[in-house]
């Protein structure tokens, strides 16, 4: 059994790796540069020249793919970070208080809940406009609800073991409280629920991208790739099926990392 | 389960590309009765010709209404409703003489009491404001009997015969938004919002009932892909759009027609925008444009280059001495650019408005052409809607792309760039246009107008008025046995001439 889980990890583990890896690559090196055209080259499929292909400004796949895994991550990592931070916040005022302030920070979150995420990502990105970083704020809001449950509910459930009564009772700070007793004891379920935002957040940032309201042109990103590839699906099917699967790559990735995390951490128990 | 659910999305997401099939069914055509179905791109925004702005609008009600004029394939105008017109030697007044025995689809005859009532609602005379401002040229319409109509204007307007295309609805008759009735080969039968247009053959249409098409209907297919598949299934027979990338997948054996749409698609600046009030500036950037990379990349090669604000589709008006007014020479263009005092370029935004991918890959290919000479240009793709609010009324940008779409009367097309123009949104202001607009306008023939509307082009040419871009193609395709389908220099499509085997 516990071996089965850790092939789960390592399949996930290596997909990740690999799109690092070429992400690290493009910040130094790509075949052309991302954005020239080579307007007599257009929609070649792919060769010794060009290994994935042209798109229909003749520019080189290969080297867009590089370059928007750099827009994946990046999605991935700061949408992670405001999601973290602001679930952290009121997820952790909420279970570490309780009473009344936990009653109104619930009631706003599932609110907040209540409407479907990408619809809020598509709100907030119609009142601040398109663009790299509202696309990052969106997507970082839309995970708030999500991280805020988990985090309320691990500080539920470790604030009151006899170790933290003990530690209050003689005089320590709520801060040190958390940071010390509480924090360390609700990472694992945090990394888990962590890894599989990571995947959905790329999967928004595609499908945004893919409606035209996520990174905008000329920058490179996966979803609008496959917006861009869709009039070329019968005369280019190669264009659409890389973009494609570079999204199923990375998310298929974390998404297995994720489940190969909770399983270990079960079988642990 | 997450998993699974991810995957399901991923899947989706590629999914949509795979444009479904609708469930429209398209009737067999049967042994007396001929029908046919063609595409759309849009539904139409209103049935009565009044109200109706979009040309695609018109493209579909013009079989139902006509005009005293119409229009020939080559934009010459041929009598139709009026058989003949004469014009006053001071050509302030037109008089037509009107056709006998037309009727409306509800059974009224077709008098000069009808164009009376259409022609004082355009101008305003009733009372109630004009409908268009073009109208409010006209000071009087009168019938001097039942089949003879007087138009005086308050001065001449060469322009004026080419507006007569408009439709003639019959007098006290309001209701056409949802039943439509005019003089025309078909008449209304249903209108589905967002699915379809249904029009019937006008049994008792006053050039006789001859004509193949007996039931047509306009399908609303905003996706190409979808229109595409719909037609490879048999279930549509005439796409009335297809773009060139997709023009190898149409079968074999159907007919595609192309022509130019006599639009002119431009880089529009700004002209109250620093770097590009400068004339240097602009001629610069035309310096840098290389026109036909942008339309063999955009368009796949099938379009016109245009040198100015005219598309060669409007033969009569178009100045051909501008062609290539601009070639490519980089290096003229940086030493103009140095003179205008930025010699290491600037950085401007373009708003790219999101209706149409060719808007935004030439954007694409424009960004690329004017780094050359370190015009950094960053692109806001927005939608049509916030295009129209925030460039077209409230002028608040630095540059844009946009495709004007073909009028008959040149005058409608140069209009937009002349300064106080409530639309010239480019807040263009070039010494000498107006007054050559307005000259041409009141020119006593038509001939002596062509001259001035050349001067006028040639006038925004110099100056650089805008980056002319091209007038891209339109295709339409027919399957095998429609036949008879010609284009026109505006959006048309003439169900009555379709030849069907």
């Amino acid at each position: 059994m516990y071996t089965n889980k850790n092939i789960t990890l390592n399949i996930g583990v290596t997909l990740v790796s690999i799109l690092f890896f070429m992400m690290i690559v493009s910040l130094f090196w790509t075949p052309y540069p991302p954005n020239e055209l080579h307007t007599s080259d257009r929609l070649v499929s792919p060769n010794g020249q060009y290994w994935f292909g042209t798109d229909n400004f003749g520019r080189d796949i290969l080297s867009r793919i590089m370059e928007a895994s750099q827009t994946a991550f990046l999605i991935g990592i700061s949408t992670l970070a405001i999601a973290f931070t602001g679930g952290l916040i009121i997820g952790g005022t909420s279970g570490y208080f309780g009473g009344v302030v936990d009653e109104i920070l619930m009631r706003i979150i599932d609110a907040l809940l209540a409407i479907p995420g990408l619809l809020l990502a598509i709100m907030l990105i119609t009142i601040f406009h398109t663009g790299l970083w509202n696309t990052v704020l969106a997507i970082g809001v839309m995970g708030i609800p999500t991280f805020a449950r988990v985090i309320r509910s691990g500080f539920l459930q470790i604030k009151n073991n006899d170790y933290v009564t003990a530690s209050r009772l003689k005089g320590a700070s709520h801060l040190w409280l958390i940071r010390q007793h509480i924090l360390p004891n609700v990472m694992t379920p945090i990394i888990v629920v962590s890894t599989l935002y990571f995947s959905s957040a790329i999967l928004a940032e595609s499908a945004l991208s893919f409606l035209g309201l996520g990174v905008q042109e000329p920058d490179a990103s996966w979803g609008r790739m496959i917006n861009e590839a869709r009039p070329y699906l019968a005369t280019a099917p190669w264009y659409i099926l890389i973009s494609g699967g570079f999204i199923i790559m990375l998310v298929l990735g974390f998404n297995l990392i994720g489940d190969g995390l909770r399983h270990h951490n079960e079988s642990k128990r | 389960m997450k998993k699974m659910i991810k995957l399901f999305t991923v899947s989706m997401l590629i999914g949509t590309t795979v444009a479904y099939f609708g469930t429209t069914t398209h009737a067999q055509d049967e042994a007396d009765t001929v029908e046919i179905s063609m595409t759309i791109g849009n539904d139409i925004d209103s049935l009565d010709p009044f109200l109706a702005q979009a040309t695609l609008t018109d493209s579909v009600i013009y079989n139902i209404f006509e005009g005293l004029l119409d229009a020939e394939t080559d934009g010459s105008l041929v009598p139709h409703l009026a058989h003949d017109y004469e014009i006053s030697d001071d050509a302030l007044t037109y008089t037509f003489f009107l056709e006998e025995g037309v009727t409306f689809h509800d059974g009224s005859d077709f008098t000069a009491e009808d164009v009376v009532y259409t022609y004082s609602k355009l101008a305003g005379l009733d009372g109630e404001d004009a409908l268009s401002d073009k109208w409010e040229v006209v000071e009087s319409v009168e019938a001097t009997d039942d089949y003879t109509v007087e138009v005086t204007l308050s001065n001449p307007d060469s322009g004026f015969l080419a507006r007569t295309i408009r439709a003639i609805v019959p007098a006290d008759y309001d209701d056409h938004a949802t039943n439509p009735v005019g003089t025309g080969p078909y008449t209304f039968v249903e209108h589905s919002i967002d699915q379809r247009v249904t029009l019937e053959k006008f049994d008792d249409y006053f050039q006789g009932n001859d004509f193949d098409v007996d039931v047509v209907n306009f399908d609303v297919m905003p996706d190409e892909e979808t229109a595409l598949l719909a037609f490879q299934a048999g279930e549509v027979d005439f796409i009335t759009a297809v773009s060139d990338q997709n023009l190898s997948r149409v079968p074999e054996d159907a007919n595609v027609v192309s022509g130019p749409l006599n639009m002119v698609m431009m880089l529009a600046m700004n002209h109250e925008v620093e770097p590009l009030d400068s004339v240097e500036v602009r001629q610069a950037m035309n310096m840098v444009v290389d026109k036909q990379e942008v339309i063999d990349v955009a368009i796949d090669g099938n379009g016109d280059a245009l040198h100015t604000f005219m598309s060669p589709a409007m033969d009569f008006y178009f100045n051909e001495e501008l062609v290539d007014y601009y070639t490519v020479d980089v290096e003229t263009a940086q030493s103009l650019m140095a003179e205008a005092g930025y010699e290491d370029g600037f950085s401007i935004e373009m708003k790219v408005p999101n209706n149409a991918q060719l808007y935004i890959d030439a954007a694409q290919v424009l960004q690329a052409q004017l780094a050359l000479i370190n015009i950094d240009l960053t692109l806001d793709v927005i939608e049509f809607s916030t295009w129209l609010e925030d460039v077209y009324n409230e002028r608040e940008f630095e540059s844009t792309i946009i495709g004007f779409t073909g009028k008959l009367d040149p005058y409608d097309v140069m209009i937009r760039m002349e300064t106080g123009y409530a639309y010239n949104f480019m807040n263009v202001d070039i010494e000498g246009y107006n007054e050559a607009l307005e000259a041409a306008i009141s020119a006593p023939s038509p001939e002596e107008s062509a001259t001035l509307y050349k001067e006028a082009q040639e006038l925004l040419t110099e100056n650089a008025a805008a980056v002319f871009l091209m007038d891209p193609a339109r295709n339409s395709v027919m399957r095998s046995g429609i036949s008879g389908f010609e284009m026109y220099p505006y959006e048309r499509y003439v169900v009555k001439d379709l030849v069907v085997e």
